[in-house]
């Protein structure tokens, strides 16, 4: 993003120099003026949210064979799951380890960037209601059919999966170990 | 606006008496804050991004690559944007009000948003890292085309 910005800003220099760069600093300040307020409520809204959702109450629904029930429960709890790609991620891994079906998975990874409740009023703020409702209508069905697949027609995926993980983990350790050796 | 002020004020007040009563209230605000200063660099760079695409760019060039006149064509190239934007919710949403909501078709705005959740490149090193090439893989195949269908399935439903 820093370089793209960067980027934008020479072409805007070399086009009509100083004057040319002031101008896109002001009509950018001008409009994160504009909706600084609404970023702000957005903001606390994500915090309040974040602390309402145990993770214990995640493991418990998730973290355990579920059947064809898996992908309903993947999608409904990766709609309210707060956080980013930081956190849902890792806690995806451990749910697959404690359990959990890849289906699941892929439905609770579909639901998080589709269904995402938290995230649809800041998208009817910036996008526009129908625009939103447009978008959720069309993708509602995708999270629950996509899991439902993967179970479907690739029921061994899942072990191989879980070993992919066991070993990135392991990975990972030893390379945290050698740096507090470091 | 207003709608939006007004639906995310009562969430906010909801979800804050909720934590009030379980005395959490502060770790919530706290919470915020720390999000708000994680993204906050990120933040900046959105809207000098944003006010320098509405500098230099031509709104009818734009146009020409994302409305109703690209035809298919924005149904590529809409979702190719989404999946490179970086920086979640606050960077994309406000950037796509500013430089795509007036000029992109209704289906190429909807795979574009799409794409831009499901088949990010910033999320790659992270699903790499905790997933795994097979999870990678599998995800990808699934759904990389999705955003498009969305999108053509938008244009010819409400277009």
């Amino acid at each position: 993003m820093a370089t793209v910005a960067l980027i934008l800003i020479i072409v805007a220099f070399l086009q009509g120099g100083l004057g040319l760069v002031g101008k896109g600093f002001l009509l950018g300040g001008q409009k994160l003026l504009e909706v600084m307020p609404l970023i702000i409520i957005g903001f606390i809204l994500a915090g309040l949210v974040s602390i309402s959702i145990p993770k214990r109450f995640v493991s418990k629904w998730l973290g355990r064979e579920a059947g064809w029930k898996g992908p309903f429960l993947g999608s409904l709890v990766g709609a309210m799951v707060p956080g980013g790609p930081f956190f849902f991620y890792p806690l995806m891994a451990t749910l697959t380890l404690a359990g959990a079906n890849v289906g699941t998975m892929i439905s609770f990874v579909a639901a998080k960037t589709l269904w995402n409740f938290a995230r649809i009023p800041l998208e009817i703020a910036f996008v526009g209601t129908e625009l939103t409702l447009i978008r959720f209508i069309i993708t509602f069905p995708i999270p629950i059919l996509a899991g439902t697949a993967v179970d479907f027609f690739m029921p061994g995926i899942a072990d191989k999966i879980r070993e992919d993980i066991r070993k990135l983990q392991k990975k990972n350790s030893l390379l945290k170990s050698g740096e507090e050796i470091d | 606006m207003i709608n939006a002020y007004i639906i995310l004020s009562l969430m906010t007040a909801i979800l804050l008496i909720l934590a009030y009563r379980q005395k959490k209230h502060v770790e919530g605000l706290k919470e915020a804050k720390k999000l708000f200063l994680n993204v906050l660099p990120m933040l900046i760079c959105a809207f000098v991004i944003v006010g320098f695409i509405n500098l230099l760019i031509p709104r009818e060039l734009l146009q020409g690559w994302l409305g109703p006149e690209a035809g298919w064509k924005g149904l590529v190239i809409g979702p190719a944007v989404g999946a490179l934007v970086q920086g979640g919710p606050f960077a994309f949403l406000p950037l796509f009000d500013a430089v795509f909501r007036d000029t992109a078709s209704v289906g190429t705005a909807v795979a574009m948003i799409s794409a831009w959740g499901m088949i990010n490149v910033g999320h790659l090193p992270y699903e790499f890292t905790f997933l795994g090439p097979r999870f990678v893989a599998l995800k990808y195949c699934m759904y990389i085309t999705i955003p498009s269908l969305a999108g053509l399935i938008a244009n010819l439903l409400f277009g």
